[in-house]
């Protein structure tokens, strides 16, 4: 359970994601742990996985706060929603079709898989009105790259989607945000991927209460996932400031493929 | 504002962790979860098994109130617990910290949207887990 949550955070934290996609199969398929549990268990990796992260990549200014904040406001919402028509939905067929959309959303991310830095990004509206624009100190090349932010609507419609499968399905949903970020905003890619771990905390903050009360968490179990989790999560920080957005990219899609089909398996029944 | 936000992330983090870990050591020593199914009585997959539908006297550690009375009593798993609430807690805490950072800067339209986040969460921890519906 330690190892498998060490790889999780390292990888989390790399690419944005919670990595509750990871264990949560894990312990059910390997360790007979039951849904429920193992759920309210990859909700507080989750958390782990963000908090962990967040330490070093604000401290290393690539985060933007303020795209972060600015979108924390949809996927809150959205979280609280998607908990409270958990019991209503199928969650098979929504596994299902998130799946098909996260295989889709390959491709914009496939043709510009080699590309550095985003060009001709103009700044909308609110990204001016709230300076969403920023810049990071890039490690790669000893350079301050500066950014535009646009998309910003859409970006916060995507957020709160990400937001609602967060709280039904408990997920983080992170591949949904880094989504928004890299396909709507534009963001440079590890911009997009430290601000999205920065925002699931938050998100999954929201729907781990409700989680915690039910009792889906168990501290034997959360215990080494949560110790493995942040240990995996300083080993993937480390690993982040050092490559360059295309590679970041890369091994993104490879995760989002990887993610993808397990959503669609489990629609499937697969893992319940 | 990144290093303020950044050092309580941290001292979240380590906080939780260091709890996590005492419990941790606690159980091991004691050989005792505190609760149902002690590692003398039961098994592995009865300790994994475990929830809040599985302990009849309703005193599983699911709440502010039953971990308070687990601490105690030094229940191992309740030590546990408080290291996931304070986990649980750090997200939070940072929203408030940028939201005094913001109001500082006098930065107005992100004390707003600060504040919005807050408030939707301090909703979800209080008076959502109130709400029936919520509750399935």
């Amino acid at each position: 359970m330690f190892l498998t949550s060490l790889a999780a955070g390292a990888i989390g934290s790399i690419v944005g994601i919670g990595g509750g996609l990871l264990v949560t199969p894990v312990l059910t398929l390997i360790f007979g742990v039951d849904i429920h549990l193992a759920i309210g268990a990859s909700i507080i990796a989750i958390i782990a996985t963000s908090s962990g992260g967040a330490v070093a990549y604000i401290k290393d200014r690539i985060t933007n706060i303020r795209v972060g904040m600015y979108l924390e406001m949809a996927t809150t919402v959205g979280a609280i929603t998607g908990a409270a028509i958990a019991a209503y939905v199928n969650s098979d067929l929504l596994f299902g079709f998130f799946g098909a959309i996260l295989l889709f959303s390959v491709f914009p991310l496939l043709r510009k898989r080699s590309q550095e830095l985003p060009h001709g990004v103009v700044n909308d509206h609110i990204a001016s009105t709230l300076q969403l624009n920023s810049s990071y100190p890039e490690l790669t090349t000893g350079q301050e790259v500066s950014y535009n932010v646009e998309g910003s609507v859409t970006a916060l419609f995507i957020m709160y989607v990400a937001g609602l499968l967060s709280g039904l399905l408990g997920i983080g949903a992170g591949a949904f945000k880094v989504l928004g970020m890299e396909n709507a905003m534009h963001l440079p890619m590890k911009v997009s991927t430290t601000t999205s771990n920065f925002m699931i905390g938050v998100t999954a903050a929201a729907s781990a209460g409700i989680y915690f009360v039910r009792g889906d968490v168990n501290p034997f179990i959360v215990a080494p996932v949560v110790l493995g989790i942040l240990g995996g999560a300083i080993i993937g920080t480390r690993i982040l400031v050092k490559s360059r957005n295309s590679t970041v990219r890369k091994f993104f899609i490879v995760v989002l493929v990887g993610i993808a089909i397990e959503m669609i398996a489990r629609a499937f029944g697969v893992m319940t | 504002m990144q290093s303020v936000l950044s050092k309580t992330l941290l001292y979240g983090v380590v906080l939780s962790t260091m709890i996590i870990i005492v419990g941790l050591v606690y159980m091991a020593g004691t050989y005792s979860s505190g609760y149902q199914c002690d590692f003398t009585s039961a098994s592995l997959s009865c300790l994994l098994n475990y929830n809040a539908n599985v302990i009849p006297h309703g005193d599983y550690p699911n709440n502010l109130a039953s971990i308070a009375s687990g601490l105690i009593q030094l229940r191992p798993f309740a030590i546990i617990q408080l290291g996931v609430i304070v986990l649980l807690a750090t997200p939070v805490i940072r929203v408030f910290a940028s939201l005094l950072l913001f109001a500082i800067e006098k930065d107005k339209q992100f004390v707003l949207i600060t504040l919005f986040v807050l408030l939707v969460l301090l909703f979800s921890f209080f008076v959502v887990p109130e709400i029936p519906i919520f509750k399935a």
